[in-house]
């Protein structure tokens, strides 16, 4: 049985919270029979229904996660939460509740599968980072409700070990740090908690993200971050 | 210990990019002077709007005589002081434009990727005298140019309208038609306003409705039972 130490967080950005609007974001770390399951889902801020989207795509991945076996198929896993997630929003257009969704799988044995459909970032220790593609610019995304397509979905397989650490972020997040210097992040945020209870945690992580250092920076920031104990 | 070390430092940009006619033709009907009063509101407005959410830049290449010059380097709207007034004369470079435009958007370390989706705008009251057509390729087929809002503004009938749409991307807002020195203030002050509404959005990138791919092979067809939800 795999044991870890996780914690997540979600906080609204400045720029919704001067209109008014609910944070967009959406995530979730849940035991699942296979091992652990973590989502983070970022809702498209032009869309009505952001906030159900991102909500709604935590939940349709852990209904589906919770009741296969960890060697599913890629493509059907996907096709699977997908098809949930559509059925969850009933009358509301899926174009209406466009959201990102970053899944990351642990099984008992330390074997990580990954998920990613949209802008944010998956990193853990073991994986180096892909480039990012410069040719895009910020904001530009795609995610359930827009793309149709397996080929839009990254997803990678790694086997973890004692002591190494999972994180997905927001691209709320993603987007402000400096380029390389992603997993120096990661791992200051684990050297700060590590002492810490999990509600100390939790305040810790939440005071950072509302007094954000980048200048006029506006977006929700959700993080959740698991660190393998054995 | 903060996390505020690994954060960059610098605001999202919105890069704004003027191709402004300064041939011999735009000296007469007060067209030179009219331009010079609305590039100079816009600058003093984007100046007054960047001190809230997404940070305008401005740029400004200019081309009349022999070839197109880079004016006015991208920078940022707040740090424009002084502008020197533009001078009509010669023939219309219109092509060497469109490269330096190009050259421009395909910087990255000038725009870079979490910056948001530029806009170019591009007016003229004539005809290109040199082989524009390979420039206007390379900017609507660039890896960035395609990306950007594109507008266009014909000034007096002699205007050639055919490249100016072929450069227009933005199927809501087609080329608009001056037809006297004050219709320059008003193509400006739409713009000016569409970019300001744009950097106080929660969605800066959001200008054109989202078109969803068509797929292209079957195999990558994720197989969704859509019932109309689209």
């Amino acid at each position: 049985m795999v044991n870890i130490q996780q914690t997540s967080v979600s906080v609204i950005g400045p720029g919704h919270l001067l209109n008014g609007q609910p944070n967009q974001d959406a995530v979730l770390v849940k035991s699942v029979p296979t091992g652990w399951l973590a989502v983070v889902c970022d809702g498209m801020g032009s869309k009505p229904h952001a906030e159900l989207g991102s909500k709604n795509a935590c939940r349709a991945a852990f209904n589906i996660i919770k009741n296969v076996k960890f060697t599913v198929e890629s493509k059907e896993l996907i096709t699977l939460i997908y098809q949930q997630w559509l059925s969850s929003l009933g009358r509301v257009k899926a174009n209406d509740a466009v959201t990102t969704c970053l899944i990351c799988w642990l099984s008992h044995q330390g074997e990580l599968r990954t998920f990613q459909l949209g802008d944010g970032l998956i990193l853990t220790s073991q994986k180096t980072l892909e480039p990012i593609d410069s040719s895009n610019f910020g904001n530009i995304t795609t995610g359930l409700g827009k793309s149709k397509k397996f080929s839009d979905w990254q997803v990678t397989q790694q086997q973890l070990g004692k002591g190494d650490v999972i994180a997905l972020m927001t691209d709320g997040i993603s987007e402000d740090i400096n380029q390389g210097a992603e997993m120096e992040f990661v791992n200051a945020i684990v050297n700060s908690i590590k002492e810490k209870s999990i509600r100390q945690a939790k305040t810790w992580l939440k005071n950072e993200f509302k007094t954000w250092a980048t200048p006029n920076h506006t977006d929700d920031k959700s993080l959740a971050l698991l660190v393998i104990n054995k | 210990m903060s996390l505020k070390k690994f954060t960059v430092a610098k605001a999202r940009a919105l890069p704004v990019i003027i191709l402004a006619d300064t041939s011999g033709s735009m000296s007469v009907d007060g067209k030179i002077s009219s331009l010079n009063e609305a590039i100079q509101n816009m600058v003093s407005t984007f100046k007054q709007e960047s001190a809230r959410q997404a940070e305008i830049q401005i740029g400004l290449i200019t081309f009349g005589g022999n070839e197109a010059e880079m004016h006015l380097p991208l920078a940022r709207a707040v740090d424009v002081e002084a502008m020197q007034p533009l001078q009509a004369t010669g023939r219309t470079p219109m092509g060497h434009a469109f490269e330096l435009a190009t050259m421009v958007l395909e910087d990255k370390e000038l725009i870079t990727s979490r910056d948001y989706r530029p806009v170019v705008i591009l007016l003229s009251d004539g005809i290109p005298t040199d082989s524009w057509k390979s420039g206007l390729e390379s900017l609507c087929n660039s890896e960035r140019g395609q990306k950007a809002s594109r507008f266009a503004m014909a000034i007096g009938a002699e205007a050639n309208i055919d490249v100016l749409e072929a450069f227009n991307n933005d199927l809501e807002a087609p080329v608009f038609k001056a037809h006297e020195a004050r219709d320059i203030h008003r193509f400006f002050r739409a713009v000016t306003m569409s970019v300001t509404a744009r950097s106080q959005s929660q969605t800066p990138n959001d200008l054109t409705p989202i078109n969803f791919d068509e797929l292209e092979n079957s195999d990558d067809d994720l197989g969704l039972d859509l019932e109309g939800q689209w």
